[in-house]
């Protein structure tokens, strides 16, 4: 193959790539859910729930806090990158998992909405 | 993402300076990190991107990386014989055709990965032992050869198992291959650099089997690509066959990169550094396929800066004052990597390698610094 063929296909595949990650952040785009309408089918889901802070947890390696509105949500934060306090109402981006038969979610970013 | 694709493939310039280690790269950048940004997107488009950059280095100034290790002998023979553009053209062209068929063999691997895993892991490692045996008993000088690898192996184990430098790799090779062969061609009469390789024929055979080597070593710890290209070059004992070895070199780096990223979210192992960092995202699908996307984009576009401005370095014609400059180089990276440490590492991986050439021996025997260090991780065996 010349080289300026590998240019041109390098760049095309570049471009198709380009292309195919724009459609897939559009579909990454977190689901906004409510509390209770979360269910084992959002398992692997990014979702965006908003709610109470309450019962927060500060261990050796990650904090986690329940997240309630008319039911609580475990959130975990295994970074340990966000500070919360009970009583404040923040909005929670990340993706659902399942632990020991509960509902949990992995927090990737967290707004706090009002202190 | 595409802020953390651009981040990433703008990092991946550092593979110029090749004893920069991913590792390392990413546990740097990390804290500038700001909220809601993409580890596993930016960690794949930076080791793909600086693989593709790792390339300049390691033809044209005889320094070893950690992806390519190994292939630094037949891209450095190349380069001293004034055909460092072809092997260049060589790696980038074979590194084109490895990303494709990764992508393309995506689906196979993806069903048949979890049943290798399980299937190949009680016997790895008679596997691998029975193949260094046969590939050392077809050797000549058998006996200076499996001195050389034992004594290679020694300073391997030492050097990989203890935590005396940080970036261990880059003296060991640099020493075991680079410094020996500045050494030797410091007095040689060597030929004019050719600029112009014509169009390259790969072996898309070759670039395949590179591909599968690459995808299913996922489930076998310890393989690292400078390991699998170390066996390569013991069975394949490529000192005459230089273009199909950086064709299956080049395949091996791209997939088993690739699939390291694909293995964690089938197996649950994280097979390197840039997987584990981002390990947490990769365990959701749609994370997995945005990282492995990045990982294309920033491999093709790579490929496309090093295929344009590799022509400024076909030039480049190797004399004594480049020989002094890249040796200096080489001394100042391991001071700065490991101290004292990583000095005596050179020195010593230094004075084995030049033995080596003066019994004249293979090179390929030096693989023993790789292979006998994953050998004893395979059987469990802790000798320091």
């Amino acid at each position: 193959m010349e080289d300026s063929q590998l240019l041109a296909f390098c760049l095309f595949f570049a471009v198709l790539g380009v292309m195919a990650l724009f459609f897939l952040s559009l579909s990454l785009k977190p689901v906004e859910k409510s509390l209770n309408g979360l269910s084992g089918e959002d398992v692997g889901k990014i979702v965006l729930v908003k709610g109470m802070v309450s019962s927060v947890f500060q261990g050796s390696s990650f904090n986690s806090f329940d997240l309630c509105y008319s039911n609580c949500v475990k959130i975990m934060d295994f970074k340990k990158a966000f500070s919360v306090r009970q009583g404040w109402r923040v909005a929670v981006e990340g993706s659902v998992k399942e632990y020991n038969g509960e509902l949990e979610i992995i927090a990737g970013s967290v707004e706090v909405l009002s202190s | 993402m595409f802020e953390e694709l651009l981040a990433g493939f703008a990092a991946g310039f550092t593979g110029l300076f090749a004893f920069l280690h991913v590792n390392f790269l990413l546990q740097v950048f990390q804290p500038f990190f700001p909220a809601g940004f993409s580890k596993a997107v930016f960690a794949s488009a930076l080791t793909f991107s600086k693989t593709v950059f790792e390339t300049i280095p390691t033809v044209f100034f005889i320094v070893p990386s950690a992806s390519f290790g190994a292939a630094l002998l037949p891209s450095q023979k190349l380069f001293l014989e004034g055909k460092g553009f072809f092997a260049l053209k060589i790696l980038i062209h074979s590194m084109f055709f490895a990303m494709v068929f990764s992508i393309l063999s995506l689906p196979l691997v993806f069903l048949s990965l979890p049943f290798a895993f399980s299937l190949v892991k009680p016997v790895a490692g008679f596997a691998l032992a029975l193949i260094v045996l046969l590939s050392l008993a077809s050797k000549e000088r058998l006996f200076e050869t499996v001195l050389v690898f034992s004594a290679s192996g020694l300073v391997g184990l030492v050097v990989l198992t203890k935590p005396l430098v940080a970036e261990p790799l880059f003296p060991l090779l640099s020493g075991l291959f680079g410094i020996p062969a500045l050494f030797f061609a410091f007095n040689a009469s060597l030929p004019k650099a050719q600029a112009e390789a014509g169009a390259v024929k790969i072996g898309l055979k070759t670039v395949f089997a590179g591909v599968l080597l690459g995808a299913f070593s996922g489930v076998l710890p310890a393989l690292t690509p400078a390991f699998l290209i170390s066996m390569l070059f013991l069975v394949f004992d490529s000192t005459e066959k230089e273009k199909t070895f950086l064709e299956a070199s080049a395949a091996v780096v791209v997939s088993k990169n690739f699939f390291d990223f694909a293995s964690f979210f089938l197996i649950g192992k994280a097979r390197s550094g840039a997987v584990a960092f981002a390990s947490e995202e990769l365990s959701v699908f749609p994370n997995l396929l945005a990282a492995l996307i990045a990982a294309s984009i920033a491999l093709f576009a790579a490929l496309a800066v090093v295929s344009v401005f590799s022509r400024l370095l076909s030039g480049i014609r190797p004399g004594k004052l480049f020989f002094v400059s890249i040796a200096a180089f080489v001394s100042i990276a391991s001071f700065v990597l490991g101290g004292g440490a990583g000095l005596a590492v050179l020195a010593t991986a230094s004075a084995l390698g030049l033995a080596c050439g003066i019994i004249g021996v293979n090179k390929s025997s030096l693989m023993g610094c790789l292979i006998i260090p994953s050998l004893c991780f395979f059987f469990g065996i802790a000798l320091f």
